[in-house]
């Protein structure tokens, strides 16, 4: 061979190999961003989009101009199917999933406000913590929402190993996603185990609060909170004409039983009240929150190792996410059958507990014995 | 602009080379400005405000050149040799300014308990290798040694793209007679093939090799800051890791520069050559860095003296050689401590050989194979150590990270490896091997078990880039070492295939910014 020969041939093998990898990725799309080739059995169920949902929702949202979207942390991700009728008004509303696995406060924030920057948002339901709920500078956010690499989902190693990935699995179960972006997470898996390690992890924290008697603490906090991240939330959608719905996550009874032995439950109530009253004051009456703190059915049902109602003792199926919807968004129900006003009374939800555990006397016993907890 | 990434790859290289050939069908001036253009583009991409500061130094150094030259041509020696004082000390004050002024500083503030600062200096990329190479061409006009004083051949030997950022340190004799060369104009499907083939084998080393052990060092290294105390094993794997980390980013490097400007038609000189094989630390001076060690060989130990004023005088200007090779790599005192600790290995190494003759022996007489292999290892373990000190942040963690390797936090195993081992972990177990928890570091540095072996054994056994393309030499200053006909590269359908392979692979590994560690220096 002589050295034109070899120059000649290694650009075009070269080049052609690093051709054939692009279409390949390209027509695999394990990052579900152009979604036009999807082949049953080959790659129409994405595995691997959990690892680009980051970078390639927010790209969607332009793209797709969504009216009505959910934003959070993975409850909202994993617990609300944006096509719930309630929630989309029967379809009138082009509705997404805009929630990220493990994002905090400050970016739900940013997230927000870079959907109504971008799309024409009409509709938002916004998931929190109770707690402070500070403003966020977003600069640094914007600098890098929405700002795909195209080169890196189509000509990089890592794209082509989820490419693979997804050919390899193509199993209806394997999905990580659904195309408008809700989570699945564990939804398949045995959710024994994460009960227990979340009720685990309470009973330790609980150990360190009650040594450092967090009741009187937090209601102090409840005193002094900061919410100017709330307020700016609010006059965001204000500005732009958004309905904006807010709610508390809502936890399964297991862990506001321990909530309540590990006392500051009350304090709790007290930041919601404040945060509602706040709310109210703002937005005079315009946006609504809620909260899901009970014992009923739903969030006290007990743990089987078949999927149920929960993956977890935090992390709610969209099955209860479509009551919680329905609960929120069908304006035809006389009374909600979850939802409760954030600013309700902490002796409402009292008599409730009192009430439930009297008809369900076996809830203490199961809840000890199944999580091992002595 | 990085040589590892798309923008280079795809745009920059192919418009530059191009427009370098076409150009040269009119003109070798144009060509040559072009090249020159191209190169300051590519620094100025990093950041503009400095390309001033690269001109002008380029713009100085050369009329005092000139001058320098006129003088000489004058005979008149005591102007010639105010010239050549007022550039060092111009060239040395840069570098001090923006190298070193903060370290002083901070260093006379930690003494006298001051707070003497002029505020962040950012350091110009590149500023230590294109200040050497012009401090050479400085001290050779004045020796009468310049033989071309073309200044767009002398601009493109300063800011050359290739070796700018992160060397080989050129000397002018070596490179800007090949700017004048008509062959160097024209383009050759050799040099082509070289250079591809030369380019890619440095990427992989950087994207793959490098790159893909890089993850084990960082957490090494930051833990003794944390308050961790590394084990034996942890120890090892972060100074091994970078050991290799750095020969195979810094090696990389040298290839990628090395084939870049072969494709042009020019030969670098060697940079590199297989240091980690050396028998001993004169041989892994005379392999790592080869560039730097030539400049520092002669334009300072050799003006100190070098061998010619004694023994001892000798060892001094060894030790002042090697401190002041620390200091160029970074202001730091682990900088200058790795410099010692180098110049205290030449001393022995001397001394050494200086006893062997004494008593007899023959000290270049070739070892025997097992005795070769002991030098060898010897000498790698006191290299390693030496990284020790060279990467880490602190004295402190550099201490702490030696004493671990030392064995002084006790030699405890990973708890994984107790089943992993099966019998022979429970063997070992029960003969007082302590195996525990280790949950700070093992996640992390479990892929570094098979990292280390592999890339060990690419060290000591592969042939190095040089000696696989000997047969087209590929770099100035060769050495003669030949290898089996199977390891030699020509174009061929197998190295074809290997060579296309290798560089798709590397080039779809390129994911993040990742830059060169010599790039700091």
């Amino acid at each position: 061979m002589t050295s034109r020969q070899f120059v000649i041939r290694f650009a075009l093998g070269y080049f052609l190999l690093l051709a054939l990898i692009g279409i390949f990725n390209r027509i695999v799309d394990p990052a579900w961003y152009y979604r036009d080739t999807e082949i049953k059995g080959f790659n129409a169920v994405k595995p691997t989009f959990l690892d680009f949902a980051r970078d390639v929702k927010p790209v969607l949202l332009m793209r797709d101009q969504p009216e009505a979207i959910i934003l959070g942390s993975s409850y909202a991700e994993i617990g609300f199917d944006p096509t719930n009728p309630s929630f989309n008004d029967h379809d009138r509303l082009k509705s997404m999933n805009f929630a990220f696995a493990k994002a905090l406060w400050s970016e739900v924030q940013c997230d927000f406000e870079f959907a109504v920057t971008h799309s024409n948002i009409k509709r938002a339901l916004v998931g929190f913590h109770p707690g402070n709920l500070p403003i966020s500078n977003c600069e640094k956010d914007f600098a890098t929402i929405g700002q795909l690499n195209t080169i890196d989902i189509l000509l990089t190693y890592s794209a082509l190993w989820y490419s693979i990935e997804t050919i390899k699995h193509q199993q209806a179960s394997s999905a990580s996603h659904t195309r408008e972006g809700m989570f699945f997470y564990n939804r398949d898996r045995n959710p024994f185990p994460f009960f227990q390690e979340d009720l685990r992890t309470r009973i330790s924290e609980c150990q360190k609060d009650l040594n450092s008697s967090v009741s009187s603490t937090a209601s102090s906090t409840a005193n002094a909170l900061d919410l100017s991240g709330l307020q700016r939330m609010i006059r965001t959608a204000q500005a732009h004409g958004v309905e904006l719905v807010l709610f508390a996550y809502p936890k399964h009874a297991y862990l506001l039983e321990l909530d309540k032995l590990c006392g500051g439950q009350d304090a709790q109530w007290q930041t919601m009240r404040r945060i509602a009253e706040f709310i109210d004051s703002e937005s005079r009456g315009q946006v609504r929150a809620w909260q899901f703190y009970g014992y009923n059915d739903i969030t006290a049902k007990p743990v089987s190792k078949r999927r149920g109602y929960w993956q977890d003792a935090k992390h709610f199926n969209f099955e209860v996410g479509n009551m919680m919807l329905e609960d929120m968004f069908d304006r035809t129900r006389d009374r909600p059958a979850l939802a409760r006003p954030l600013d309700s009374g902490y002796e409402d939800f009292l008599r409730e507990r009192e009430e439930y555990l009297q008809s369900h006397p076996e809830f203490g016993a199961n809840m000890q014995t199944m999580y091992d907890i002595k | 602009m990085l040589f590892n990434s798309y923008g280079f790859i795809f745009l920059f290289l192919p418009v530059v080379l191009v427009g370098f050939f076409q150009l040269a069908r009119v003109s070798h001036a144009f060509a040559a400005g072009w090249l020159s253009a191209a190169s300051l583009f590519f620094y100025g991409y990093w950041n503009l405000s400095y390309v001033g500061l690269l001109l002008a130094s380029v713009v100085f150094n050369y009329a005092f050149g000139m001058w320098i030259a006129k003088a000489g041509v004058k005979q008149d020696a005591s102007r010639q040799k105010r010239l050549l004082l007022v550039a060092l000390a111009s060239n040395l004050l840069l570098l001090a300014y923006y190298k070193y002024a903060n370290f002083f500083l901070g260093s006379i503030n930690s003494v006298a308990d001051s707070h003497l600062s002029l505020g962040e200096i950012i350091l110009p990329l590149g500023i230590s290798f294109f200040t050497f190479t012009q401090i050479a061409f400085l001290v050779d006009t004045y020796q009468g040694k310049v033989k071309e004083y073309n200044f767009i051949h002398y601009t493109l030997f300063v800011t050359y793209f290739p070796h700018l950022i992160a060397g080989p340190i050129l000397h002018h004799k070596e490179m800007m007679p090949q700017f004048g060369h008509t062959s160097t104009y024209r383009f050759n499907y050799e040099n082509m093939a070289v250079g591809l083939t030369i380019f890619f084998i440095g990427l992989f080393k950087k994207v793959i090799l490098a790159d893909g052990i890089a993850a084990y060092v960082g957490p090494v290294f930051s833990a003794p800051a944390a308050g961790i105390h590394l084990t034996f094993i942890e120890a090892w794997v972060g100074a091994l890791s970078y050991t290799l980390q750095l020969y195979f980013d810094f090696s990389g490097y040298s290839d990628m520069a090395i084939g870049l400007s072969r494709m042009f038609g020019v030969i670098l000189p060697l940079n590199f050559h297989s240091p980690y094989k050396a028998a001993n630390i004169i041989e892994f001076w005379r392999r790592w860095h080869m560039t730097l060690s030539r400049f520092l060989r002669d334009y300072l130990y050799i003006p100190l003296g070098g061998n010619r004023k004694g023994m001892p005088r000798r060892y001094v200007n060894l030790m002042a050689t090697m401190l002041l090779g620390g200091l160029w790599h970074g202001a730091g005192w682990t900088f200058v401590l790795w410099g010692g600790l180098h110049g205290l290995y030449l001393v022995t190494n001397n001394g050494w050989r200086a006893l062997r003759r004494k008593l007899g022996f023959d000290p270049d007489r070739p070892l025997s194979r097992p005795m070769h292999a002991l030098s060898m290892l010897l000498t790698f373990l006191a290299v390693v150590a030496a990284w020790v000190v060279f990467r880490a942040d602190n004295l402190d963690t550099a201490v702490a990270v030696l004493k671990a390797m030392a064995g002084m936090n006790g030699f405890v195993l990973p708890y994984a490896w107790l089943f992993r081992w099966g019998a022979v972990g429970q063997w070992l177990s029960a003969h007082g091997i302590a195996f525990g928890a280790n949950n700070f570091l093992i996640p992390l540095t479990g892929g570094a078990y098979y990292w280390i072996p592999a890339l060990l054994l690419i060290v000591w056994l592969a042939p190095n880039t040089q000696q696989m393309l000997a047969a087209y030499k590929p770099a100035l200053n060769m050495l003669q070492d030949s290898k089996p006909k199977w390891q030699q590269w020509r174009p061929s359908h197998a190295w074809l295939t290997a060579g296309v392979l290798c560089a798709v692979y590397a080039t779809i590994s390129i994911t993040k910014i990742s830059e060169f560690i010599y790039f700091q220096f």
